[in-house]
């Protein structure tokens, strides 16, 4: 882990161990920058696949333990990967045993609640508290970072009596509110707006653009990539959310599904096939939105404002 | 700054201060008022003024805790702020099965941490591939105990953090390179600046604001962590691997002492307030020379 | 995301709790309680029979109300019994009718903790002691010594015993189903280190001596000490007070409990104990056990049915033997209750629910659902308790568990919570990775916990 390169690297071993790079006579100019990139990207791919077989331990037994049939010890050391009979069984068992559609919808409904509620209002804040100057800016701020460091577990009996006072308990929008809006997003959009060229703003004030307009139509894009950013830990920890939704939520019909997995693993049975099988359904939505929102990292959406 | 009405950052505050206002800042209000009480979770209890600071300051648990915390922070903030860096880069090229690649890394992040226990269980046990491994290459005569060396067991806890923290940052990371205009690589290469100049002389600078997230982030974070020590030792061998969150949260629970837990919080407030404020001067500094 | 603390205090419950599912191939389908049984007639008419003495003794007035009723962890797996249950109930009573809500042990202390504060706790509860004691502590359910004093008769007093507490008078819960920890060991393993398969260890010097064997014949370990769960009631076994009566002061510094952590060490040094066995705790012990890298694994027989689903290879060469004793000859159990709150609306319909729930009728038909041991003394006559030999799945089990209980008591004293757990372990952990002297561990464990009990005190 400990030189993860930035650079498509002249690698001297590499460079050797390539048969080719011998049998180039006096290569002009052109040719070494192609070889060059040929091998940049051919250290670059060692280097992913080296992290990749770092990262991809814990999903790897997931999917391998989802898949395995009942005659297999799951716990076998050294881990065996490949199911010796694969089946699907494990995860048409999970859906027989829990009503997973109604814990996905109750799901869905917190984390996009949540992260319409933290990519709107955080980047209003965010904006606020980056381009506009008013009294009592700096106060504000550090108070929300610093309430980012009391653990939840200590302030969550009395977030509980005020949920009861407002009447939402055993309500999903009970659920959703604490994790509506989290300081971590405003500060994200806050760093997003920040470093915002101010040129850009100023041509869209003397076009005469309202402050809304400004934010809607000039600062919004141009924070796109920061906005994914909320986007994907909002939905990601709503999702993940377990001891808020179980304190809030009564009856089983309203469970989310972090807290309906739970009872996979019982006083009684605690089939780690089916565990496994319960953590992938639920994992394939974040990593699904993930796919669909990293593109959004790539559009070049800062060059292109900063250019104009 | 033109023609702005004093009121409207605050109709762009509205919302936000409702929320954390209703659902964080008066419930912390609440709680901070119970660090001046002997409040019991279930009971109540009196104003007790400095008691619970007094205590504080000879509780040796506490001080442990804190200590452990702090070690922590240590080695986690540095590393997660520049490998994620690092692995961004790596994972922003433009190649062929890329989204492959960044939905992978990405996963430990989604990984449940009794899964990501079991399996850094197989690699640090006294018999596990890491010990294997330094065995074979000669680093070691004997197995090292990495959990539950007391010595040890923090910084096997810190590399469990490090690598389930790598994809969350990377995100962040991303996203902040993107907004680093092509252009001035370009020009970087032009002035015949290779990949390593490039980086210290085009990426570092501008990537500042987002490493200035990203360490904070982190650094609150780790301070607050328990989750991972909870599960690889629970907190041994003799609470060589206790943090102060996992102490916080036992008085608070287990013993029910809501008053002396809100008060150790409130300590633990202050000290994150300190070193954001330490942090902001430094950053500060190194922005203006 | 973050797995709470208090699942480690569930996992304590959890592993002394020995219940175990039947039909475990999932080759039976689900009976259900009430109405699936072939055996025992058209049953719900003879529940009602039996019933119908409690409630009466309890209340003859007509019962009308709504209640609630919080379960721990018992959905999805027992749906049909439970609204079973509560059908019947509610067409005894035709004015009642109740609300059933299921907590999985997972945040289980929070959500009570926060339920209580808010006074949003369900009007009856199902509680185990640990789980209880906090709450307890507090007066916050009615004493059932006096509420139901009619009715205290019928349950095994070691069960309604275990939820008293310190410092207070009276009882506190229904005593409803029970278990009994077992020793399971892997018959390969002993056999591969030299040793009979049948001659399984009943005593700590046994236990402590195969464990040895099998670590100087085997690649695997003898055993995993699971600290956190077991060491205070191993030395509960060995006729160690932890505690003075009334809590106020630790009385565990002895001599025995000295040579116990003397022989821990040993074991340790001896490698019959994994190098990192010391901060693990008892989900690793599983783990070890289901990869067959222990050879003795006491716990309750409800993880038969675990490590079958898990490991089957290792479930095939698994026996049980009874659970081990000291000089004394105790032995545990674990027992759940059903609590009422004080501040419940209707505590007519609440404890009528409770004796219910709890009858001999009602926890017959638990227990054909799933291993476990019904808390009415009577109903461990019944014979399927009794004639061990039958071809069920887990015979030999419940018949050893089943010889155990009465005689049985709760052993591990509410008032060790996870905090006074912590302080004696740790301090344990020390002494076993030789950072300290057996006694010095023990001087300091017992200094700390003092310091617990007296600030509990003041």
């Amino acid at each position: 882990m400990s030189a993860i390169p930035t650079t498509p690297p002249v690698d001297p071993v590499e460079a050797g161990s390539d048969p080719r790079r011998g049998a180039t006579v006096d290569p002009s100019a052109n040719q070494r920058a192609r070889h060059r990139r040929v091998l940049g990207v051919a250290g670059r791919y060692v280097l992913l696949i080296l992290v990749l077989f770092i990262s991809v331990g814990p999903f790897l037994w997931q999917i391998s333990t989802s898949l395995k049939g009942p005659e297999e010890n799951i716990f076998a050391f050294p881990p065996t990967l490949i199911p010796e009979s694969p089946t699907l069984n494990n995860y048409l068992a999970v859906m027989d045993s829990l009503p997973l559609g109604t814990y996905l919808l109750n799901s869905a409904y917190v984390s996009i609640g949540a992260v319409i509620g933290n990519c709107l209002f955080g980047a209003m804040a965010g904006y606020a508290l980056a381009r506009m100057r008013f009294r009592g800016r700096e106060g504000l701020f550090a108070m929300m970072i610093a309430t980012l460091v009391i653990p939840f577990e200590v302030i969550m009996i009395s977030v509980f009596l005020v949920t009861r006072d407002l009447g939402l308990i055993n309500t999903l929008t009970g659920a959703l509110l604490p994790v509506a809006l989290t300081v971590l997003s405003i500060f994200i959009m806050r760093q997003a707006f920040v470093s915002l060229h101010p040129e850009i703003e100023e041509a869209a004030r003397v076009d005469g653009a309202g402050e809304w307009q400004l934010f809607w139509k000039v600062a919004m894009p141009s924070a796109r990539g920061s906005l994914a950013v909320v986007a994907i830990f909002s939905f990601m920890a709503a999702w993940d959310d377990f001891l808020w939704p179980l304190i809030v939520l009564r009856d089983a019909s309203k469970f989310t599904l972090t807290v309906g997995l739970v009872f996979l693993d019982g006083q009684f049975s605690a089939d780690q096939r089916l565990i496994a099988a319960g953590t992938i359904i639920a994992i394939i939505p974040v990593l699904a939105l993930f796919i669909a929102l990293q593109k959004q990292f790539f559009r070049g959406v800062g060059q292109a404002a900063v250019k104009g | 700054m033109i023609g702005r009405r004093w009121y409207t950052p605050w109709l762009f505050l509205a919302p936000s201060l409702l929320l954390l206002g209703v659902f964080l800042w008066w419930p912390v209000l609440n709680t901070t008022a119970l660090a001046f009480t002997d409040t019991h979770t279930l009971r109540g209890g009196g104003f007790t003024g400095l008691d619970n600071l007094r205590r504080i300051m000879s509780d040796s648990f506490f001080w442990n805790a804190l200590r452990n915390s702090l070690f922590f922070t240590i080695i986690v903030v540095p590393a997660l702020t520049v490998l994620p860096l690092l692995l961004a880069i790596l994972a922003s090229a433009k190649l062929k099965g890329m989204t492959f690649f960044r939905v992978v890394f990405f996963s430990p992040v989604v990984a449940s941490m009794v899964v990501a226990a079991l399996i850094w269980g197989w690699m640090l046990r006294s018999d596990g591939l890491l010990n294997f491994v330094l065995e074979r290459i000669g680093i070691i005569n004997e197995p090292v105990r990495w959990l539950s060396d007391p010595s040890l067991v923090m910084i096997s806890v810190a590399v469990v953090t490090i690598w389930k923290g790598l994809g969350y940052y990377m995100v962040i990371y991303i996203a902040g390179l993107q907004n680093i205009p092509k252009d001035l690589y370009e020009a970087a290469e032009l002035d015949g600046a290779g990949p390593i100049r490039r980086f210290w002389s085009v990426t570092v600078p501008l990537i500042r604001p987002t490493m200035f997230l990203v360490g904070t982030l982190t650094a609150l974070n780790a301070i607050k962590v328990f989750t991972e020590a909870f599960v690889l030792t629970g907190g041994g061998p003799n609470r060589a691997s206790e943090t102060l969150v996992l102490y916080i949260y036992q008085r608070g629970f287990s013993g029910l002492e809501l008053g002396y837990a809100s008060a150790m919080s409130l300590v633990l407030f202050v000290v994150v307030l300190g070193l954001t404020l330490i942090a902001q001067i430094w950053t500060r500094r190194r922005a203006n020379p | 995301m973050r797995p709470s603390i208090l699942r480690r205090l569930a996992l304590t419950s959890v592993l002394a709790l020995a219940l175990t599912a039947c039909g475990t191939g999932g080759d039976e389908p689900e009976a259900e309680p009430d109405t699936g049984e072939d055996t025992d007639t058209e049953t719900d008419t003879d529940d009602d029979a039996d019933t119908d003495d409690a409630d009466a003794a309890d209340d003859d007035g007509e019962l009308s109300g709504d209640i609630s009723f919080s379960t721990l962890q018992l959905s999805p797996d027992f749906d049909e019994y439970i609204n079973g249950v509560i059908a019947s109930f509610e067409e005894q009573h035709p004015g009642t009718s109740v609300e059933w809500i299921d907590i999985p042990f997972e945040g289980a202390s929070e959500r009570l903790l926060a339920d209580a504060s808010a006074g949003t706790l369900a009007d009856v509860v199902n509680l185990n002691p640990d789980l209880a004691f906090p709450l307890a502590s507090e007066g916050i359910f009615v004493d059932l010594d006096e509420a139901a004093s009619d009715v205290r008769g019928d349950y095994i007093e070691g069960a309604w015993d275990a939820f008293r507490y310190p410092g207070r008078d009276g009882a506190y819960g229904y005593p409803w189903y029970l278990s009994t920890e077992v020793t399971m060991y892997n018959a390969a393993l002993l056999e591969e280190a030299g040793l009979d398969p049948d001659a399984a260890p009943e005593t700590f010097e046994e236990l402590f001596s195969v464990a040895r064997e099998v670590a100087a014949n085997t690649d695997a370990r003898g055993m995993h000490p699971a600290l956190e769960n077991r060491f205070v009631i191993d030395l509960v076994k060995l006729g160690v007070e932890i505690t003075n009566d009334d809590a106020t002061g630790a009385t565990f510094n002895t001599p025995e409990a000295v040579a116990h952590v003397e022989e821990l060490v040993s074991l340790y040094e001896d490698g019959a104990i994994s190098p990192d066995a010391v901060t693990e705790g008892h989900r690793q012990e599983i783990e070890s056990y289901q990869a067959g890298n222990i050879a003795l694994f006491p716990t309750g027989p409800n993880f038969l049915n675990i490590i079958e689903e898990n490991a089957p290879d290792i479930a095939a060469s698994t026996r049980v033997a009874p659970q081990i004793v000291g000089p004394a000859g105790v032995t545990g159990m674990s027992v759940m209750g059903l609590m009422v709150p004080e501040g419940t609306d209707n505590p007519e319909v609440a404890h009528a629910f409770a004796q219910y729930m709890t009858n001999e009728a009602n926890q017959l038909a638990f227990a054909d659902e799933v291993l476990i041991f019904p808390s009415i003394e009577a109903a461990l006559t019944d014979a399927r308790f009794t004639d061990a030999d039958e071809d069920a799945d887990f015979a030999e089990a419940i018949a050893t568990a089943a010889e155990q209980l009465p005689n049985a008591a709760n052993l591990r004293p509410v008032v060790v919570d996870s905090e006074v757990n912590d302080a004696i372990i740790s301090n344990v952990q020390s002494a076993m990775l030789g950072d300290m002297t057996a006694q010095e561990a023990l001087d300091a464990a017992e200094a700390e916990v003092n310091d617990i009990l007296a600030r509990r005190a003041g």
